[in-house]
């Protein structure tokens, strides 16, 4: 079964109103669980409505949004964050974390909200940290922090909850090519151990780095294609 | 949850910002201050005025006739057998002031004339000897019974009993002394008590006209001050040339006194109080303003409604409670300071009491939530998304 189900979805804001803007116009995809899938469209293309749906932030006026078997389409806020909490581990382009917890506070804040009891959601967090590279950085502060490596917690702390799907929009917007490099690298690595990772991008280079590449222009998917040199690797790996 | 969690939040964010949160406390330390102060000073107050009426004696009723020389003392007496039931003591209640000497030592005293009962109408205590018989009364012996002043003043610390002073130059013996009445001053304590039936010996006009009647109980006191009035109404025929009056009137009037000032004192107390909640509102205002993205970004990974809510709650409690315990020290403090000043006599020590701290640290905190609470479900209410779009 797919993990994402989207049926003609549908994001109207002002509807009915001069301003009226249709963010999403119809758009239908589905994502298997493990894929690495890359969201690429310029500003107004409708990528990030389409993230906030998909990551549980927002509904949609129309359509039927699916994770597995149920329908997230219709939930109030409360059974959002509920889905969000189990199921969905977000990296914002702009790192959001939260500037007065340490490295490790910031790691294990979901673990909190999922009610995890205080030792438990130490060694959870501690393990986050240990996989980005960061166990020797536990207790600084974001502000002592490089934007790779705030990065990188931002990513620990996404991944502390073990979610199937991870959301990151533009990863990468405020980072060197070093630290980018490293950060995709980071999301590749946690996408061949199994988690969904959707990556939002305007920029086609990053893309690469995702298996699926879907193109959205006005809200709408104007090219879903699975990524050629992904392809070849695959296939290649295959021949083997 | 998370109670741990948001506490420590609160914590930090209280830290971050310390000078903003001290201005927020300092509406509540005022209030609380001014609460605390109040409230003990007013049950200070109270205490002083408690023991100054327990210093005159409780259920008592005083009658007095002055309307001429005539001696009233058969139709008191009279009416007082009719009352036996109410009544628990009774005695004449005459006073003059002139010179006692004992030896070479002199001192100006009040000299009361009173019956063998007077100590229990009056509410003094033998404190060594004893109080003079009925008999001495009838046999209008030259007995006295001094206060702890007049002891002092004649005696010095030798022993009083047994030995002999001069009032109006008449030679009386001392029986008894009186135990020292604390809070009222030397006037109750610089007297000598004598049997009254020696007032053609000391009093110009010897005639018996004022009475202490103590009743049993305080119901018994107003039988007993009604009946005495009617008595001083037969008696004269008049609505004046007499006086009856009882304390317990006076400790309803000034209780009710006390009540008025506790309730405007209270008044204002609360005001500034709902003063210092609104400022905790308008802080957690702007918190919640400032702490959009962070709302935005603790809403995203998960948290709930009820999550924000409480950790806003939490936030506003504990700068309540924290200005709450400062409040309550600093009027712990004025209390000392004004009980020090005001009570300079008693030497009570004034500060407030374990229920009222008790009472008022919680009240903070109630009032903390309860202004921090619009704040709070307004930053629940936040879109994420918007939150997270927050610079």
């Amino acid at each position: 079964m797919a993990l994402i189900t989207m049926k003609q979805i549908y994001k109207v804001y002002h509807p009915g109103e001069e301003n009226e803007v249709r963010a999403l116009n119809g758009v239908s995809l589905t994502v298997d669980r493990g894929e690495f899938l890359a969201v690429l469209g310029t500003s107004g293309s409708g990528k990030s409505t389409m993230m906030n749906i998909m990551g549980c932030l927002d509904v949609p006026t129309a359509g039927g949004y699916y994770l597995g078997d149920s329908d997230v389409s219709k939930l109030n806020d409360n059974q959002l964050a509920r889905i969000r909490s189990l199921a969905i581990g977000f990296i914002f382009q702009g790192y959001n974390l939260i500037k007065d917890l340490s490295a490790l506070e910031n790691v294990e804040l979901p673990l909190v909200y999922r009610n995890i009891g205080r030792a438990k959601r130490r060694k959870m967090a501690i393990e986050a940290l240990s996989m980005v590279g960061l166990e020797n950085r536990i207790h600084h502060r974001p502000s002592e922090l490089s934007g790779g490596q705030q990065q990188r917690v931002a990513i620990a702390r996404a991944i502390s909850t073990e979610p199937p799907i991870v959301m990151a929009d533009e990863p990468t917007g405020n980072l060197d090519t070093r630290a980018s490099i490293e950060i995709m690298e980071l999301l590749a690595s946690l996408n061949r151990k199994g988690t969904t990772v959707i990556l939002i991008t305007h920029d086609p280079e990053t893309a690469e780095y995702a298996h699926r590449i879907i193109e959205l222009r006005d809200g709408k998917i104007i090219r879903d294609h699975v990524h050629e040199q992904q392809r070849g690797k695959l296939e290649g790996g295959a021949a083997k | 949850m998370k109670l741990g969690q948001s506490f420590s939040m609160a914590i930090k964010s209280i830290r971050n910002n310390k000078g903003r949160s001290f201005l927020t406390m300092l509406g509540i330390i005022i209030g609380l201050a001014a609460v605390i102060t109040l409230v003990t000073l007013v049950s200070g107050v109270k205490k002083q005025f408690m023991m100054s009426f327990e210093e005159m004696g409780t259920n008592t009723v005083t009658v007095e006739y002055y309307m001429d020389q005539r001696d009233i003392s058969k139709e008191i007496y009279e009416t007082s057998l009719e009352l036996n039931e109410y009544i628990e003591a009774y005695t004449p209640n005459l006073s003059t002031y002139t010179e006692v000497r004992q030896q070479d030592k002199k001192s100006n005293c009040r000299i009361l004339l009173g019956s063998e009962s007077f100590h229990i109408c009056s509410n003094y205590a033998i404190l060594r000897g004893s109080m003079f018989t009925h008999d001495n009364v009838l046999s209008a012996d030259r007995v006295a019974v001094i206060g702890s002043k007049v002891k002092d003043d004649l005696f010095n610390y030798a022993d009083p009993v047994g030995r002999s002073i001069r009032i109006n130059g008449q030679r009386f013996t001392v029986v008894g002394v009186f135990e020292e009445k604390v809070g009222v001053g030397n006037y109750a304590n610089n007297v000598v008590l004598v049997p009254y039936t020696n007032n053609r010996l000391l009093m110009n006009s010897p005639a018996i006209s004022s009475f202490i009647i103590k009743a049993v109980d305080g119901d018994s006191t107003g039988k007993v001050f009604a009946e005495m009035q009617n008595c001083m109404k037969r008696i004269t025929g008049n609505d004046w040339g007499w006086w009856v009056s009882s304390e317990n009137q006076y400790i309803d009037f000034y209780n009710e006194q006390i009540t008025t000032m506790s309730l405007m004192g209270g008044g204002i107390a609360g005001i500034s109080l709902i003063v210092g909640g609104i400022g905790i509102m308008n802080i957690m205002l702007v918190s919640v303003t400032e702490r959009t993205r962070e709302i935005g970004i603790r809403k995203s990974i998960g948290a709930r409604r009820l999550d924000i809510i409480s950790q806003f709650l939490i936030e506003a409690g504990t700068i309540s409670l924290m200005g709450g315990i400062v409040g309550i020290a600093v009027g712990a403090f004025l209390s000392l300071i004004l009980g020090r000043i005001l009570f300079t006599e008693t030497k009570m020590i004034l500060l407030p009491s374990v229920p009222l701290v008790l009472g008022a640290a919680a009240f903070s905190v109630l009032i903390g939530m309860f202004f921090g609470f619009y704040p709070a479900n307004r930053a629940s209410k936040l879109n994420p998304i918007d939150a997270l779009r927050a610079e």
